[in-house]
C-alpha cells in the first residue's frame, strides 16, 4: 500500500500524476488517428518541430505554449508548401522540416546561459514541475480535444477508412484532416510540459498502437489506448520514485513494454488457436 | 431484362479525356448513363476502367470534355475488395453505417439509422453478421456488406469496380442474381470485369475500353474475334454455347505445365 501511495504523497507529486493523465488522455483520442492514418513519421516530426517555439518563448520570457502552437502553425504551413511546390514525396517535406526546427531550436537554446537545462526540460519535460495553471490550461485543451475529435469522429473515420468515399458522402476529407492536424498539435502542446516533446511521441504512439492490436473498433481502441495510457502515466511515476529514475522518460517506456507484451500474447494466443483448428 | 439504356439519361460524359499525373489513360470517351442500364465494362488491365468509374463517380474531374449528371443524382460505390484494408478496426454494422446522410455531427447511430442499417443488412442476407469484425467474413460476405452500405444511400445509380474478382463461382452467381434484382427495382448498374465468360457474357449490355471506347452493344454484338482483338490486344476465339457467347484465348501462351505447344 506505501508502495502505491508514497509517490504522489505531495502536491507536485500528485500535480505530476493529474498533469500525466491528461496527456494521456488527449494523446490517446488523437494518437489513436495517428496510428490509423499512417501518419506516425509525421507525429514524431511535429513533437520536434515545436521545439524552436518552445526555446524562443523561454528567451523571450512568454508562455512556451504561445510559443509552441507559433511553432506547430510555421511547421504545417511549410510541410504543405512544400508538397504543393515540388514533387517531393511527403516524408521528404516533413524530413526537411523536423531536422530545419530541431536545429532551429537547439541554435536558440545555445544562447541561453542555462543551455542544457533547458534543453533536457523542452525535450524531456518536467513532470514534477507541472504547476496548477498548467494543469488548468491541460484540462481544457483536454475538452476541446476530446469534444473535437467526437464532432469530426464520422468524418475522421471515413477519411482513415477510404478517403475517396468519403468525398462521395458530403463529408469533407481536406477538412477532416486538417481538424486532425489541429488536433495533433492542440494535444502536443496540451502534453510537451509533463512528459516532454520527445516522450509525448511515446504517449501518441505507444497506447494506440498496442490497443490496435487487440481492438474491433476505433471507440473501443480510443478506449483501450486512454486506459494503457493512464495506467502507464500512474506506474511510470511511480517506478521513477521508486527507482529514482526521471519522471518522463519511465512514463515513455512502459507504454512501449505493453505493446510488445501485448504482441507476444496476441500471436500465441493466434498460434494455439491455429494449432486447435489442424486437429479438427 | 433491358439493359441498353432507354430511359431518362441520368449521367453523361462527352468527349472525355482523364490523365494521372500527365499519363494519359482514357481518350474522347463519350457514355451515357440511362434508368434502366445494367452495363458491363470491359477491357484488359490498365486500360482505364476504373478512371471511367471514377469520372461517373465525379471523384476525378476530366481534363478535356464534359461530365454531367441528372440534378440530386444518387450514386452509389461499390470498391474492389483487394483496395480495402482489411486490418481496420471496424465491424460490418460501423462499415455500412459510415454511407449514411452527412450533416450529422453526432458519433453515434440514431434509432432510425440502426434501423435501416439491420434492413439492408437482412436483404443481403448478412443480418447476423453485422457485429463481426470486417476481417471475418468471407469474400462473398465481404462483397455484400459493401453492397449493402451502397444501397444504404438507396442509390439511383450503382458503380461496382471488379465485384466478382476473387470471389468463388456461387458467389458470382449470388452476386449477379443480387445485381439483376436490383436492376428489376429500378436501379441503373455499371460494374467493370475482366472476367468476360464468368460475368460479361451474362449482362445485357457490354462497353469494351482500352483507352477509348472499341466497342459496344450486347455480348453477342461485341463479343465478336474482331471487337475483343481490338480490346485485349490478343486473337481470341469465340464459341456459341446454349445461346452463351464463350471466349477462348487463342495463342502459344496456353500450355499444360510439362509440355509444349
Amino acid at each position: 500500500m506505501e508502495w502505491i501511495l508514497d509517490p504522489f504523497a505531495l502536491g507536485f507529486q500528485q500535480r505530476a500524476l493529474a498533469g500525466g493523465i491528461l496527456a494521456g488522455l488527449m494523446t490517446a483520442v488523437v494518437g489513436t488517428w495517428l496510428v490509423l492514418r499512417g501518419m506516425s513519421f509525421f507525429g514524431d516530426a511535429f513533437v520536434h518541430g515545436i521545439v524552436p517555439g518552445i526555446a524562443a518563448a523561454v528567451v523571450f520570457d512568454v508562455n512556451p505554449l504561445l510559443g509552441a502552437a507559433a511553432a506547430a502553425l510555421v511547421m504545417v504551413l511549410a510541410i504543405e508548401l512544400v508538397n504543393r511546390q515540388t514533387a517531393l514525396s511527403e516524408d521528404t517535406s516533413i524530413g526537411l522540416l523536423f531536422v530545419g526546427m530541431l536545429a532551429l531550436g537547439v541554435i536558440i537554446i545555445s544562447r541561453v546561459d542555462s543551455y542544457s537545462g533547458s534543453l533536457t526540460t523542452i525535450l524531456f519535460g518536467d513532470a514534477l514541475g507541472v504547476t496548477a495553471q498548467d494543469l488548468m490550461i491541460q484540462a481544457a485543451l483536454a475538452v476541446v480535444v476530446i469534444s473535437a475529435a467526437t464532432l469530426f469522429y464520422r468524418p475522421l473515420l471515413a477519411l482513415s477508412f477510404n478517403a475517396d468515399k468519403a468525398q462521395l458522402w458530403g463529408l469533407n476529407p481536406g477538412r477532416a484532416h486538417a481538424a486532425l492536424l489541429v488536433l495533433i498539435a492542440a494535444a502536443v502542446i496540451g502534453s510537451f510540459q509533463s512528459v516532454g516533446t520527445l516522450l509525448v511521441f511515446g504517449l501518441l504512439v505507444g497506447p494506440p498502437a498496442t490497443a490496435a492490436l487487440i481492438s474491433r473498433t476505433v471507440p473501443r481502441m480510443m478506449l483501450t489506448a486512454a486506459i494503457i495510457s493512464v495506467f502507464s502515466v500512474w506506474i511510470g511515476l511511480t517506478l521513477s520514485y521508486h527507482l529514482n529514475t526521471a519522471g518522463s522518460a519511465t512514463m515513455a517506456i512502459v507504454p512501449i513494454v505493453l505493446f510488445f507484451i501485448v504482441l507476444a500474447f496476441t500471436r500465441l494466443r493466434t498460434l494455439r488457436r491455429e494449432r486447435v483448428l489442424s486437429h479438427v | 431484362m433491358t439493359g441498353t439504356g432507354v430511359g431518362p439519361e441520368l449521367i453523361r460524359l462527352t468527349g472525355v479525356d482523364a490523365s494521372y499525373d500527365h499519363h494519359r489513360v482514357l481518350e474522347d470517351v463519350s457514355f451515357h448513363v440511362h434508368e434502366d442500364q445494367f452495363t458491363g465494362i470491359v477491357g484488359p488491365s490498365g486500360a482505364g476502367k476504373t478512371t471511367l468509374l471514377r469520372l461517373l463517380l465525379q471523384t476525378l474531374a476530366p481534363v478535356a470534355g464534359t461530365v454531367w449528371r441528372a440534378p440530386n443524382l444518387r450514386v452509389a460505390y461499390v470498391p474492389q475488395l483487394e483496395t480495402v484494408s482489411w486490418n481496420f478496426p471496424i465491424t460490418v454494422f460501423e462499415c455500412v453505417l459510415m454511407s449514411r446522410k452527412s450533416g450529422r455531427l453526432r458519433p453515434w447511430a440514431s434509432a432510425s439509422e440502426k434501423a435501416s442499417v439491420s434492413a439492408v443488412l437482412d436483404r443481403l442476407g448478412i443480418g447476423n453478421l453485422g457485429e463481426r469484425h470486417i476481417r471475418e467474413l468471407s469474400g462473398g460476405q465481404q462483397q455484400r456488406m459493401f453492397l449493402a452500405r451502397a444501397l444504404l444511400r438507396q442509390p439511383q445509380v450503382l458503380l461496382l469496380d471488379e465485384p466478382t474478382s476473387g470471389v468463388d463461382i456461387s458467389t458470382r452467381h449470388d452476386i449477379l442474381h443480387l445485381l439483376a434484382d436490383l436492376h428489376e427495382d429500378g436501379v441503373a448498374i455499371v460494374l467493370t470485369t475482366h472476367d468476360l465468360n464468368g460475368m460479361a457474357t451474362h449482362l445485357p449490355h457490354l462497353v469494351c475500353v482500352n483507352h477509348r471506347i472499341v466497342g459496344e452493344g450486347t455480348p453477342s454484338e461485341v463479343m465478336t474475334p474482331a471487337v475483343l482483338e481490338r480490346t485485349f490486344g490478343a486473337r481470341m476465339e469465340v464459341l456459341e454455347h446454349l445461346g452463351v457467347r464463350l471466349v477462348v484465348d487463342e495463342g502459344p501462351t496456353t500450355y499444360i505445365p510439362g509440355t509444349r505447344i
